[in-house]
C-alpha cells in the first residue's frame, strides 16, 4: 500500500518541476543591464575656424570615419582663422581633458607651440591635417600644397600662352599650406621667363578680399591676366569683383560655390582639396596610431586639377553630392 | 481524494487554475516587460537629449569663454589695471564682460579675476567688481582650473553660498604670462530648472547631473550641490561606461555621459510607478479569474457527477455481489465504457449462476451413484454365498452335475458383476464362455457341438471382458435351432498383422440383412444383466476402448452366421 501511495507523488514531480521552472525562468531575467556605448578612444580635433564650408566638410569626413571606427570626437574651433591664441588654448583644454590623440590644423605652422612639449610629456600624440607644422615631428595628412601651387602655375601659364602678368592672393603665410602653395606657384613661374608675378597679397586665409581692395589692385596692376588665390573663399571674393573674361582666377579647395564657379567659368581651375577626404583620412590615420598599425608619418592625398572640362566627372567622397 | 469523482473534479480545477494563472501571469510579465522597455528607452532618449542640449550649451559657453580670454580690449584693460589699479578700469572691464555674457543666456555671470590684486570684475550690475577676495579661494580656483579641462564646480566668488558651474581660462600677456582669469559661470539653480526639473514625470525617483568626479551639479532629490554624490557607489553598476541603461527589481536606470563636458546625467525611475496602471490591470485580471473559476466549478460539478453516476452504481452492485448477493444486477445507464463494463458484469454473474447450478446437479448424481454402488456391494455377496451353499448341498447329496452347473453359474455371475479389471485374456474369456454354454445346455436340456479353435499365440491376448458371450448368446437366440441335434458353434481366435480376430460361427438358419442392421444399430438397453446386454453393448465398448481400430461385423448365409470382432492385438492393459 505504501508503494501505491508514493507513486502519484513521483508522477507529479515532473509537473511540479515544470511549474517551478517556468516561474523561476520568469524571475531569472529580472536584472537587465545594457551598455549602449563603451568607453572608447576620444580624439580632440581643433580646426582653424568653424565658419567656412571647407571646415564643415572636414568635420563631416571626420565624423563619418569616427562612426565607422567607433571613436569619439571633440571638435573645437576658433571663431576665425586668425585667432591663434584661442586655438592654442583649445589644444591645451584638450590636453587637460586627456584625450587620446589631438588633431590640429595649426594657424601658425612656424612657431613651435607651447602645447607641443606638454603633449609629449603627457604622451598624447599630435597629428596635423590640412596644414602641417614646419620643423616639428608631427605627422601631416593633407594634399601636397607645393605641388598644388605648381599645378596651378602651370595651368595658368599655358592658358596665358606663357606670357603676361600674374598675381597671388595668399592666405596667412604663417600657415604652411598657404606658404607652400605660394612657393610652389612661384617656383614654377621662375621657369616661365615671359611671365611676371606682379603682386603677392597675403593674410587672406579663408577670408574674402574686400571689393575695394580688389579694385585697388586692379587699378594698380591692370595688365594682370591671372590670379592664384590660395583658398576658394578668397577666390570667390575676387571673382565677384572682376568680370570673368578679363582675369583668370585659379584656386584650391572643394566647396559647392567654388565648384559652381568652375562650371560657369568664373574660376578657371581648382585644385580638388576635399575637406571630407582630409577629415576622413585623418581619423583613419589616428586610428592606425591608436591601434599601433601606423606605417608612415602622415599621408599625402591626391589632389586633382579641376577645370570646366573635367569637373563633371569629379566625384567627391563626401556623400553630400 | 478517494473517489474518482473528487479526483476528476480536482483535475479539472487544477488544469483550469494552472492554465488561467499561467496565461494571466505570462501576459502580465510580457506586458510589464514591454512597458518597462518602452519607458526605459523613452527615459534614456530623454536623458540623451537633455545631456546633448546641455553639452551643446556648455560647448558654446566654452567658446565664449575662450573668446573672452583672448579679447584684446580686455587684455589691454587688464594690463592697464595692473599698472594702475583703478576701479574705473574694472568697471570698464565689467562692461566688456557684459558683451560676452549676453552671447548666451545660460551664462549667469562672467568674472575677470585678477589674482595679483585679489580683485575681480563681473559682468553683473551688482557687484560690478569685488575686491579683497580670499587668497585661499583664488588659489583653489587656479588649482581646479589647471587640473580640469571641462566645466568645474566653484563657489561663487561674488555671491555667498552659491555654487556655479564655470569655465576658467587664463588671460595672458604677450610673453605668455598669466595675468588674469576669465570665469564664465552658469548658475546651478538655473541648470536644475532648465535641464533637471523637466525630467520629473512622476515616475522618476532621482535625476542627478554629475561632473566627471561624480560631484553633484544639480539633483532632483536636492542632493547638496558640489558634494560627491553619496549613492554613486550603490549605483556603480549602472553608472559605468559612457552610456548605459538597465532594469533591476525595483528601478529603471539610465546613464549618459556628455562627450565634451563629461557631465553625466543619471536617472532612476521607480518600476512600481511605471507599472502602476498595469498593476491595477493585474488586480482586475485576478478578480475576473477568480469569478470565472467559481463559475466554472458549477459545470465541473455536474460534469463529474454525470461521469460518476454509472460508475457509482456499478461499484454499488459489485459491492453487493461481493457481500454474497448474487441476484444483484448492475443497472446499465450509459452506453460508454462503463455501460459495457456493467453489461459484461451482468453477463459474468449470469454465467456464474449457471455454473453453480451445473455443479450442484453433478454433485447430486455423484452421490446417487455412490449409494447405488454400495447397495450393489451387498447383493452379490449374498447371492454367491447362497449359491455356494446350494452347490455344496447338491454335491453332498451326490448331485455332482448340478453342483458343477451351480459352480459354473457362480463363476459366470462373478465374471459379470465383478468390476475389477475391464480386460481379460482370451483364455479367461473362453473359460467364462464355456461356463455360459454349459448353463445354456443345462437350460435347454440339449447339447450343442462347440468347437474352440484358439490359436495358441492369442491365448494371452487381452480383450475387453465378456465380448464373446453376447455373440454366442445372439447365436443361440437367433442362429441355431437348439432342438436339432447337429447344432454347431465354432469359436475362433486368430491373429494376423497385429489384429486379433474373434469369430463366432454357427450353422443355424442365418440372418437377414435387416436383422443384422437392427442388431448392430440398436441402442444399448438400460437394463443390466447377463443377457440382453447385447451386441450394441459390445459395439459401444469396442468403440470406447479402441475407437476406429476395432469393430464388429456379421456375415450371414444359408450355412449360418459368422460374427467377427476385430481389435488391435495387445498383451498388456493400456
Amino acid at each position: 500500500m505504501t508503494n501505491r501511495e508514493k507513486l502519484p507523488a513521483c508522477r507529479l514531480l515532473p509537473l511540479i518541476c515544470i511549474i517551478v521552472l517556468s516561474l523561476t525562468a520568469c524571475r531569472a531575467k529580472e536584472l537587465r543591464n545594457s551598455t549602449l556605448k563603451k568607453d572608447s578612444y576620444t580624439v580632440g580635433v581643433v580646426t582653424k575656424s568653424s565658419t567656412s564650408e571647407y571646415w564643415m566638410t572636414v568635420q563631416r569626413g571626420m565624423e563619418a570615419a569616427a562612426e565607422e571606427l567607433e571613436m569619439d570626437l571633440i571638435f573645437l574651433s576658433p571663431d576665425s582663422e586668425t585667432n591663434e591664441e584661442a586655438q592654442v588654448k583649445m589644444v591645451r583644454t584638450l590636453l587637460k581633458r586627456n584625450v587620446d590623440v589631438i588633431a590640429v590644423s595649426p594657424i601658425d605652422s612656424y612657431e613651435k607651440p607651447e602645447y607641443y612639449d606638454m603633449a609629449r610629456e603627457k604622451g598624447i600624440p599630435i597629428v596635423s591635417y590640412d596644414t602641417g607644422f614646419s620643423g616639428l615631428e608631427v605627422p601631416y595628412i593633407g594634399i601636397d600644397n607645393e605641388q598644388a601651387g605648381r599645378k596651378l602655375a602651370q595651368y595658368l601659364a599655358e592658358e596665358m600662352n606663357h606670357e603676361g602678368e600674374v598675381g597671388i592672393v595668399s592666405g596667412s603665410l604663417k600657415q604652411m599650406s598657404h606658404r607652400q602653395r605660394l612657393e610652389g606657384f612661384l617656383a614654377y613661374m621662375d621657369t616661365e621667363p615671359k611671365i611676371r608675378v606682379a603682386f603677392t597679397e597675403s593674410g587672406y586665409s579663408n577670408l574674402r578680399m574686400t571689393e575695394k581692395k580688389v579694385r585697388k589692385i586692379r587699378r594698380k596692376y591692370p595688365l594682370v591676366q591671372g590670379i592664384m588665390a590660395t583658398s576658394a573663399v578668397t577666390a570667390i571674393g575676387i571673382t565677384e569683383s572682376i568680370p570673368k573674361d578679363q582675369v583668370k582666377v585659379v584656386s584650391i579647395d572643394i566647396q559647392e560655390d567654388a565648384m559652381d564657379a568652375v562650371r560657369d567659368g568664373t574660376i578657371s581651375a581648382l585644385i580638388a582639396q576635399s575637406g571630407y577626404e582630409i577629415g576622413y583620412e585623418t581619423i583613419q590615420y589616428i586610428h592606425e596610431i591608436l591601434t599601433g598599425t601606423v606605417e608612415n608619418s602622415g599621408q599625402i592625398l591626391d589632389a586633382e586639377l579641376l577645370t570646366k572640362q573635367n569637373i563633371e566627372t569629379y566625384k567627391d567622397r563626401s556623400p553630400q553630392e | 481524494m478517494k473517489s474518482i469523482r473528487s479526483k476528476v473534479f480536482t483535475a479539472i480545477l487544477l488544469i483550469t487554475l494552472f492554465t488561467s494563472l499561467a496565461v494571466t501571469f505570462l501576459f502580465y510579465r510580457k506586458s510589464a516587460r514591454m512597458i518597462e522597455e518602452n519607458y526605459s528607452s523613452t527615459l534614456h532618449s530623454k536623458n540623451v537629449r537633455t545631456v546633448e542640449n546641455l553639452d551643446e550649451m556648455l560647448r558654446n559657453i566654452y567658446h565664449i569663454n575662450i573668446n573672452a580670454s583672448c579679447s584684446p580690449q580686455l587684455r589691454t584693460n587688464l594690463q592697464a589695471y595692473l599698472s594702475h589699479p583703478d576701479d574705473a578700469i574694472l568697471e570698464h572691464c565689467s562692461e566688456q564682460l557684459k558683451i560676452f555674457s549676453r552671447q548666451n543666456t545660460s551664462i549667469s555671470s562672467i568674472y575677470l579675476l585678477i589674482p595679483e590684486y585679489r580683485a575681480l570684475a563681473a559682468s553683473e550690475d551688482y557687484p560690478a567688481c569685488k575686491k579683497d577676495i580670499d587668497e585661499a579661494d583664488i588659489k583653489a580656483i587656479i588649482q581646479t582650473a589647471d587640473k580640469n579641462a571641462g566645466p568645474v564646480l566653484l563657489d561663487d566668488l561674488a555671491h555667498e553660498d552659491s555654487v556655479t558651474l564655470s569655465f576658467v581660462e587664463t588671460v595672458t600677456d604677450k610673453n605668455q604670462n598669466t595675468i588674469g582669469y576669465i570665469l564664465s559661470n552658469i548658475d546651478t539653480h538655473s541648470l536644475y530648472y532648465h535641464y533637471i526639473a523637466g525630467i520629473d514625470d512622476g515616475m522618476v525617483k532621482e535625476a542627478v547631473l554629475l561632473n566627471r568626479e561624480n560631484r553633484v551639479i544639480a539633483s532632483l532629490e536636492q542632493s547638496p550641490v558640489g558634494n560627491l554624490y553619496v549613492r554613486a557607489e550603490t549605483y556603480q553598476p549602472w553608472m559605468a561606461e559612457k552610456e548605459r541603461t538597465g532594469i533591476d527589481r525595483e528601478n529603471l536606470y539610465s546613464f549618459y555621459e556628455a562627450p565634451f563636458s563629461q557631465c553625466r546625467l543619471f536617472i532612476i525611475a521607480e518600476k512600481s510607478a511605471v507599472l502602476e496602471n498595469l498593476i491595477e490591470t493585474r488586480r482586475y485580471f485576478f478578480g475576473v479569474l477568480i469569478i470565472f473559476l467559481i463559475l466554472s466549478l458549477l459545470p465541473a460539478f455536474y460534469l463529474t457527477n454525470a461521469i460518476y453516476r454509472p460508475l457509482g452504481r456499478l461499484t454499488c452492485a459489485m459491492h453487493k455481489v461481493t457481500q454474497g448477493d448474487l441476484d444483484t444486477r448492475a443497472e446499465i445507464v450509459s452506453k460508454d465504457e462503463i455501460g459495457i463494463l456493467a453489461a459484461d458484469f451482468n453477463q459474468m454473474l449470469f454465467r456464474i449462476e449457471e455454473l453453480i447450478h451445473q455443479l450442484l446437479g453433478e454433485e447430486k448424481q455423484r452421490k446417487d451413484a455412490e449409494l447405488e454402488a454400495l447397495q450393489y456391494q451387498i447383493t452379490p455377496h449374498f447371492m454367491y454365498n447362497t449359491l455356494n451353499a446350494i452347490k455344496c448341498s447338491a454335491i453332498l447329496k451326490g448331485e455332482q452335475e448340478l453342483g458343477q452347473i451351480i459352480g459354473g453359474f457362480i463363476e459366470l455371475l462373478q465374471a459379470c458383476i465383478n468390476k475389477k479389471g475391464a480386460f481379460l485374456t482370451v483364455a479367461e474369456d473362453i473359460h467364462i464362455l464355456e461356463n455360459y454354454i454349459r448353463l445354456q445346455e443345462f437350460r435347454y436340456g440339449s447339447h450343442f457341438h462347440v468347437q474352440y479353435q484358439i490359436a495358441p499365440e492369442t491365448r494371452e491376448c487381452l480383450i475387453p471382458r465378456l465380448v464373446l458371450q453376447p455373440l454366442v448368446e445372439n447365436a443361440l437366440l437367433h442362429g441355431i435351432d437348439i432342438k436339432t441335434r447337429d447344432s454347431r458353434l465354432v469359436i475362433i481366435s486368430e491373429a494376423a498383422d497385429d489384429i486379433l480376430y474373434l469369430k463366432v460361427k454357427d450353422n443355424g438358419r442365418g440372418m437377414t440383412q435387416e436383422q443384422i442392421d437392427t442388431l448392430l444399430n440398436s441402442k444399448t438397453p438400460k437394463t443390466k444383466g447377463l443377457t440382453a446386454v447385447g451386441i450394441p453393448n459390445v459395439r459401444d465398448r469396442l468403440r470406447l476402448y479402441y475407437g476406429d481400430r476395432a469393430g464388429i461385423t456379421y456375415e450371414s448365409g444359408k450355412d449360418g452366421t459368422t460374427a467377427v470382432i476385430c481389435l488391435p492385438l495387445s498383451r498388456s492393459e493400456f
